[in-house]
């Protein structure tokens, strides 16, 4: 017997039966929360966003994207130069445009060399990524990771900002997961809710240990 | 500060209940996470419904555990990880070890990791040369103070600010501000440098899912995720029993555990990794192990009156009702775990009622963390259990057994115990002063040492009886 089977068999000695060889799947059958319309959704999630401190709009154009973030940042941020920005290497066609709408220049995380990499991005101000889901309930951005999908972009950066599309809106969790289901499964999926934050301090609230300290949603929608 | 050796009980309790900050820092935390736990439960509606979802879920995963945890075994293997099964936590230790001495790696980074205490594994590490840094805020206080949590969730509540400033001067160099932003920001910069230096990472695991081989961390901070991003090899330390079937329950856990634990919808982060990084992935660790541990956890499995207490998911919910902890905090207990699960669980995870009888007895069995419980486990009944068990064990101290054998002499006979309370009505005045009884004999001081106790009736009701009797018929004759 191998390490492996001992351990197994042991556990199924103490539950008294051999170890079952299938499974039936649990049914799980009990109300959750559901909205009516998209309109309703993000309306939800910008609300819950900006509850945990966040800022978030909606932008049906690059241009309309643009402003916001000029809006949130200035025209030209205090904080920008040539490696202030950060972005994933698959980017929504609006976040690209958007970026050379204002002429901000950013640099891509793959792009960087490996050894380099970690030094860089600590030194980084804006991270610029996607994301695969949104859920409304809790205000969340779900990210999966690849190649050009870089983990840290989301994470060293002061500031994180993500553009996501309208259509991957969910009302909540339940439906994300379901949908991740059906999915291949990467090295990372990041469920992000708001600002980096802790309460270990006397129990005060404090905005920006280890995560951003900042964070930015559009929620790009039709025009 | 190490709890194990030189613990006693009642110097413990006299030294929490004498430190006023503890006692107030303890309140304001636990009330302020479960304020926020009925908040953010009161607005699902069916909180009710979600705990009985929650139950059978974990019920079911513990109730077919080899199944499931054959399941991760064999995923977390074809996705290329490296399994390594504990059945002590000296096993455990040693696993960790082994991997260290096999890099050579001279540091690593932590992110909270209550198995990690369970085994002592800081320690031993620190023993073998390694520098250990703790990245969660609250356990990187904790360890500069080298004191453990006392609380599962905000592990440091019981530090002052001023205190928190007095443990990073000496890192620092210079004397620091104590408010908040300052104390945070110089945590966060000492330990971004970790970060990115560090080649591997430890972490803890809330969930894992045995139908993709995935490791589920929940974090405020991002340090579960700077751990399990940046380090290029990664340790994963898990109870065996941390276990969901898919993504499906998982969805659920997440909601009740958030919920819980601090009264968020969700946490910040939640963190779903399945190592090791994928082909031409930019970051997350290149090498991963995963540690599985039982320590006595089939034994819990293999003996029905615990079971339940498996489906614990750690979310400190029963910390926060509890009459008892929200007294003396978590450190009076001597235990890794606290609160009410700690109770139930460490003299069964450590096989020892001799030295953690004393631990069901902190309780008032009001039977608040059984109402709490996201997943239902009805603690107040398997702390009576555990008090059972110690009565049978024969571990009761002597002067609780000549009490009862007293009582039982006395109680199970209407002439003896007559007789009793007779003479205690007689003598009773030399231990009175102002109508209620002031001072007592052992065992009865300890109570009057702090109260005072009401005395004896001048006249028994067995006594008035007869007369009342009387009275009662005169009475009933009246009404017919």
């Amino acid at each position: 017997m191998s390490e492996r089977q001992e351990f197994i068999a042991h556990i199924a000695q103490k539950l008294g039966r051999p170890t079952p060889s299938t499974m039936e799947p649990l049914v799980l059958n009990f109300p959750l929360f559901r909205l009516n319309s998209q309109e309703e959704r993000i309306d939800k999630f910008i609300k819950i966003f900006e509850g945990l401190g966040g800022k978030a709009t909606t932008a049906s154009t690059a241009g309309e994207a643009a402003q916001a973030l000029k809006n949130w940042f200035g025209e030209t941020p205090s904080w920008l130069n040539n490696t202030a920005i950060v972005t994933w290497g698959e980017l929504p066609t609006m976040a690209r445009a958007c970026l050379e709408e204002l002429g901000w220049p950013a640099r891509t995380y793959g792009e960087i060399p490996a050894e380099e990499r970690k030094a860089f991005l600590d030194r980084t101000e804006l991270g610029i990524t996607g994301a695969d889901y949104a859920i409304a309930q809790s205000g969340s951005l779900v990210l999966k990771s690849s190649p050009k999908r870089g983990r840290g972009v989301s994470l060293a950066p002061i500031r994180h900002l993500t553009f996501v599309s309208a259509s991957v809106m969910r009302d909540s969790l339940d439906q994300v997961m379901d949908e991740l289901m059906q999915e291949e499964v990467p090295a990372a999926i990041e469920i992000i809710t708001g600002p980096s934050r802790t309460s270990d301090i006397e129990m005060d609230l404090s905005i920006g240990v280890h995560g951003p300290v900042e964070v930015y949603a559009i929620v790009m929608v039709d025009q | 500060m190490s709890l194990d050796n030189h613990y006693d009980v009642n110097a413990a309790l006299d030294k929490a209940l004498k430190d006023d900050f503890l006692r107030m820092a303890t309140r304001r935390a636990t009330d302020r996470l479960r304020n926020g736990k009925l908040n953010v439960t009161e607005e699902l509606g069916n909180w009710e419904e979600w705990r009985q979802v929650g139950e059978k879920i974990r019920n079911h995963v513990v109730a077919n555990l080899d199944y499931y945890l054959n399941m991760l075994i064999e995923n977390v293997e074809k996705n290329g990880g490296h399994v390594h099964l504990a059945k002590t936590p000296e096993e455990a230790v040693k696993v960790v070890q082994e991997i260290f001495k096999k890099h050579g790696f001279k540091s690593v980074i932590k992110s909270k990791s209550m198995i990690t205490e369970e085994i002592h594994l800081n320690p031993v590490l620190e023993k073998d040369g390694i520098e250990v840094v703790e990245t969660d805020l609250a356990e990187y206080i904790i360890q500069i103070a080298n004191e453990p949590p006392s609380h599962i969730i905000v592990p440091a509540m019981h530090k002052t600010r001023e205190q928190i400033a007095k443990l990073f001067e000496p890192i620092a160099g210079h004397p620091l501000a104590t408010d908040t932003p300052t104390l945070t920001k110089f945590a966060r910069e000492q330990l971004r440098e970790k970060f990115l230096s560090s080649k591997i990472g430890i972490t803890g695991c809330n969930f894992a899912v045995a139908e993709t081989g995935t490791i589920t961390m929940v974090t405020n901070e991002g340090n579960g995720r700077m751990t399990s991003t940046f380090p290029e090899v990664q340790i994963t330390m898990m109870g065996m029993e941390r276990i969901v079937p898919s993504f499906k329950e998982l969805s659920v856990m997440l909601n009740l555990l958030a919920r819980s634990a601090t009264g968020q919808r969700i946490s910040v982060y939640t963190t779903m990794i399945t190592p090791p990084r994928r082909e031409g992935d930019l970051d997350g660790p290149k090498e991963w192990h995963l540690v599985i541990l039982d320590h006595n956890r089939s034994e819990i499995l293999g003996d029905p009156d615990f079971r339940s207490s498996l489906r614990c998911i750690r979310c400190g919910a029963c910390f926060n009702v509890c009459p008892v902890y929200r007294q003396v905090g978590g450190h009076a207990y001597g235990s890794v775990y606290s609160g009410p699960i700690g109770i139930v669980i460490t003299p069964l995870l450590e096989k020892d009622y001799e030295k953690w009888g004393h631990l069901p007895y902190f309780s008032s069995l009001c039977a608040a963390c059984s109402e709490a419980c996201p997943v239902r486990i009805p603690l107040h009944d398997l702390i009576v259990k555990h008090r059972d068990r110690k009565v049978l064990k024969g571990l009761t101290p002597g002067s609780e057994k000549t009490i009862f054998k007293y009582y039982g002499k006395y109680f199970s006979s209407p002439k003896k115990l007559q007789r009793l309370v007779h003479l205690g009505a007689t003598f009773q005045p030399l231990l009175m002063s102002n109508g209620r009884i002031t001072r007592g004999p052992a065992p009865i001081s300890n109570w009057t040492n702090s109260r005072t106790l009401p005395p004896i009736a001048k006249q028994m009701f067995r006594d008035r009886w007869p007369q009342l009797k009387q009275e009662l018929e005169k009475h009933k004759g009246g009404d017919q």
